[in-house]
């Protein structure tokens, strides 16, 4: 709970150690950094040492703000003071939160820097008394511009005997009010009014007696009406904090169309601060902080199997919730259902499923977990669920030609859930789970693993960018001859070979491994192709390299002449013919990459032979018609040369 | 045109034209027939090598062997051999479109009257020098070249004296390629030529045309090194013995220009551009 920064604890237990012994309660200073949980800063604070633990006794200060982040781009800031008797938060406390930025203009006033900042801060602040608040509190939110007010956004201010909230108190956001008034023990009571500060025509009364919501007035747009919440006489009632299994409550039993109540939107805020604030305080070893307002409501004791079915319902619907969301989020099966009709059906059954069973369940096991359930009588609550009835076992798909087909569980006449109860409720849920788990279990093979899937789209994707590459390549190749045209022919046909292979593939691992190596071959193929569409470049670029221009007296003129025929001939008689009907005839993944990088080096070497001595060379080329030979012959010269 | 070439041209004719006015007294009396008498034109081939040498950045070494044949009573054009020619000369290339060159020839003539008793074979022996003008012509080149020699020849009689003249040559010639729009190396190209040949010295009486050399020549060129030729010539010029007579000749002229670079590669490169 209480963390001194590390490196200060140990120094400061060896010290503390002996002046226990001697001094006993005498009240330290600590100075430094300290983190409560989340919030992180630089704390101030008095403390004493009894029965060897720290206890926070006398002043305390936690800040942080840091005007790096603040000129940058935004800073957190907050700061929490107050005051602890012997470990338990007594007296005057200040929360602050703020989130603020700055127009980054300075000015200096009394020698200091002053930055003005804008954002929003939070200031909550009253006494404690025991851990518990005690007088008056108020919560406020102000929107600040240039370190001025510009406008309140919340302001609560209740009014608390030892932890009891009392009196009237009363909540504003910027635009309404709601006066609301308490008993002395904390119970709502009589009327709490909430009205519009600019416009008066949002209206919303709650009508409490003695805790217990009688019923809600709502007034919106000139149309008033009375909702009853608890108006008849229950056999049992339960007090209950004003919370949010409360609000959840209200929501269930006010119709939906009624719309949102502006009194619980308020409260739940307000409920909120003082969670925030209480979040501090219970980090610093008091939790007793809650705006603790009470209320009556109704009371359906559960038995213990009752909670059994609820607790069967909560982790069934877990389970359903979990399949749903991987079935309906899978990407693959997204993809697969274009076409797999399959597929679809079961997509669409999932769907359904999360609709008519998991909806409602969500909306039951979020009262589960609120523990609101048995404030609602059975039936009701399963009608509220499902106004139209449970879905039915028998779940209907329509297809786009209007055919339909129906999923049920083999085992489906087992399930009998029509009744008004919670085990028809818990029925449906295992109905609801084990569906999934079955159509999971039958898309199995369109749900292999994700992160492999994840890896085949991605790598499918890229291949399909590299064929269409590979295509763009092959879109320019009108003006070559026909030899050309044959060989970018095979590259094609390679590239469309393997990609058909690829999809032919059902393993994921090996299609994977099998992908990966056709990508690589599909770039060299690329390669490949651009390298042979730059071949006239290549050969009008050997025959530059290889003019000499040359005065000719007799014509009076610069001739250009061919030099080192016999290389030029060998390149481009052998060589590129014998490049080219490689591609033609023996092209496949493995020497693609090979064979490109043997015609750019080929290139290279005779633009380099051109300035070279070469005539051992010219003559062993004299007759030598073999492109293997003539290759090793240039590999071995530029070898030679290098040296 | 080339101002150079014109100037020299008038150069030409205005000396050519003075020679032809001048008449020297004859010892024998000529008869000059009525009417010019053209003899029946004589057949001759001839095997030209032109070889033209560089030795330095200007400097170019000029080699010609021609063989010459003509007619024999039995036999057209190759009959006999005529003259063997050794035609060399120092070349200064002045700029691309400009050339001198000087040098000796030496011809070696053979006796061709098959009647004659005298001697078959005499020397000749000449200096002359060349000045030669390109013009290029849109892809054509053409090219304007004055030749003088000073020469020295004798008769096939024992004991005959040289005898000395001076010969004025102005040759107009055209390359003009067929196959593409330049003459570059594997190039045909089409080659007509004129060329009037005066001479002039105290034994040319009344005879200074010596020869007016029409041609028509079909080149290729191989290489910038080397370029084949063969055309045909129709020639006319008035006999030195009588200027009323004239004779003619059709000759099929077979040429190889070559021109080899023994220097370096790179002491070659640059000298290609010359003064430009």
């Amino acid at each position: 709970m209480i963390q001194p920064f590390k490196k200060w604890l140990l120094p400061l237990f060896f010290l503390l150690v002996p002046q226990l012994t001697t001094f006993g309660q005498e009240l330290k200073t600590y100075e430094g950094p300290l983190q409560v949980g989340p919030y992180q800063g630089k704390a101030v604070y008095q403390y004493s040492i009894i029965d060897l633990d720290t206890v926070f006794n006398g002043d305390f200060q936690l800040r942080k703000s840091n005007l790096e982040t603040l000129m940058e781009k935004k800073d957190s800031s907050f700061g929490f003071t107050g005051f602890f008797d012997q470990g338990v938060a007594n007296g005057p406390w200040e929360f602050q939160f703020g989130e603020f930025n700055t127009n980054n203009q300075s000015q200096v006033v009394d020698n200091e820097y002053r930055v003005l900042v804008s954002g929003v801060q939070e200031i909550g602040n009253g006494d404690l008394s025991k851990g518990k608040p005690d007088g008056t509190w108020t919560y406020t939110i102000n929107q600040i511009k240039d370190s001025q007010i510009e406008k309140t956004l919340f302001k609560s201010t209740v009014s608390f005997d030892e932890g009891v909230p009392q009196q009237n108190f009363q909540i504003e956001n910027g635009t309404s009010v709601l006066v609301g008034r308490l008993l002395r023990n904390g119970m709502a009571h009589d009327e709490w009014s909430f009205y519009g500060t600019e416009t008066v025509d949002d209206i919303e009364n709650w009508f409490f007696d003695d805790g217990l919501l009688r019923s809600v007035q709502m007034k919106s747009n000139g149309v008033s009406k009375e909702i009853s919440i608890f108006n008849t006489s229950f056999p049992n009632y339960q007090t209950i904090d004003l919370d949010a299994g409360f609000i959840a409550l209200l929501e269930s039993v006010l119709d939906s169309e009624n719309g949102k109540s502006h009194v619980a939107n308020l409260l739940e805020q307000h409920l909120d601060y003082y969670q925030k604030m209480n979040g501090v305080l219970g980090h610093l070893g008091n939790s007793a902080f809650s705006a603790n307002m009470k209320v009556r409501v109704p009371h359906y004791p559960l038995d213990s199997l009752q909670n059994k079915t609820l607790a069967q319902i909560a982790s069934d619907y877990k389970v359903a919730a979990d399949l749903s969301n991987a079935i309906l989020g899978n990407s693959h099966l997204n993809i697969v259902k274009r076409t797999d009709p399959e597929a679809l059906f079961y997509y669409n059954v999932t769907e359904k499923i999360n609709k008519e069973f998991l909806n409602p369940l969500e909306t039951l096991v979020s009262h589960i977990n609120l523990d609101i359930v048995q404030h609602q009588p059975i039936p009701e609550l399963l009608n509220r669920l499902w106004p139209n009835g449970k879905p039915s076992t028998a779940i209907r798909i329509a297809n786009d030609k209007g055919e339909t087909r129906v999923f049920s569980l083999p085992s489906s006449g087992e399930f009998e859930y029509g009744g008004e109860d919670l085990l028809s409720v818990g029925a449906m849920a295992t109905y609801a789970r084990m569906s999934l788990e079955y159509i999971k279990g039958s898309l199995a093979s369109r749900l292999t693993n994700d992160e492999q899937l994840q890896m085949l789209n991605g790598l499918e994707e890229e291949l399909i960018e590299l064929n269409n590459g590979l295509e763009q390549e092959m879109d320019s190749v009108s003006g070559f001859y026909s030899e050309y045209l044959n060989a970018f022919d095979q590259l094609r046909q390679l590239a469309d070979s393997s990609l058909t292979t690829y999809a032919d593939i059902e393993n994921p691992n090996e299609k994977l491994e099998y992908g990966r190596g056709i990508k690589t071959c599909l770039s060299e193929l690329i390669a490949l192709a651009r390298t042979i569409k730059s071949i006239p470049a290549r050969r009008e670029a050997i025959k530059k390299e290889y003019t000499d221009v040359v005065w000719n007296p007799f014509m009076a003129n610069v001739m250009e002449e061919e030099v080192k025929k016999r290389i030029v001939g060998a390149y481009e008689d052998v060589l590129i013919p014998y490049f080219i009907t490689t591609v033609s005839e023996e092209i496949n993944c493995s020497n693609a990459g090979q064979l490109n990088d043997q015609m750019g080096s080929t290139h290279q070497i005779i633009l380099d032979l051109r300035n070279k001595d070469t005539k051992k060379l010219e003559r062993k080329l004299r007759r030598e018609k073999r492109p293997e030979v003539i290759l090793t012959l240039l590999q071995e010269q530029s070898i030679l040369k290098n040296q | 045109m080339n101002s150079g070439s014109r100037g020299f041209l008038v150069v030409v004719l205005v000396i050519v034209g003075v020679v032809g006015t001048v008449f020297s007294q004859e010892s024998e009396p000529v008869v000059l027939p009525e009417t010019s008498q053209y003899k029946s034109p004589k057949t001759k081939v001839w095997f030209n090598t032109y070889g033209n040498i560089r030795i330095g950045k200007r400097f170019f070494w000029d080699a010609q062997t021609h063989f010459r044949f003509e007619e024999t009573k039995s036999t057209p054009f190759i009959g006999q051999i005529g003259q063997i020619y050794n035609r060399h000369a120092i070349g200064y290339i002045f700029n691309k479109k400009t050339n001198f060159r000087l040098g000796g020839v030496v011809r070696i003539n053979f006796n061709t009257d098959e009647d004659s008793e005298d001697r078959n074979v005499v020397p000749e022996w000449r200096i002359w020098h060349q000045y030669q003008f390109a013009m290029p012509f849109y892809s054509a080149m053409l090219y304007h070249r004055i030749r003088i020699e000073h020469r020295w020849s004798q008769g096939f009689a024992e004991d005959s004296d040289y005898i000395f003249r001076n010969r004025w040559r102005y040759m107009f010639r055209a390359k003009i390629p067929l196959n593409n729009n330049k003459l570059s190396p594997k190039t045909l190209y089409v080659s007509p030529e004129a060329e009037l040949i005066m001479q002039s010295g105290k034994e040319v009486v009344g005879s200074p045309m010596e020869d007016l050399r029409l041609t028509t020549t079909v080149g290729y060129i191989l290489t910038p090194r080397l370029t084949v030729a063969a055309g045909a010539l129709y020639s006319q010029g008035q006999e030195r013995s009588n200027p009323g007579y004239f004779h003619q000749g059709w000759t099929l002229r077979f040429h190889m220009y070559y021109s080899p670079d023994f220097r370096k590669v790179k002491n070659k490169l640059p000298d290609v551009h010359l003064t430009d």
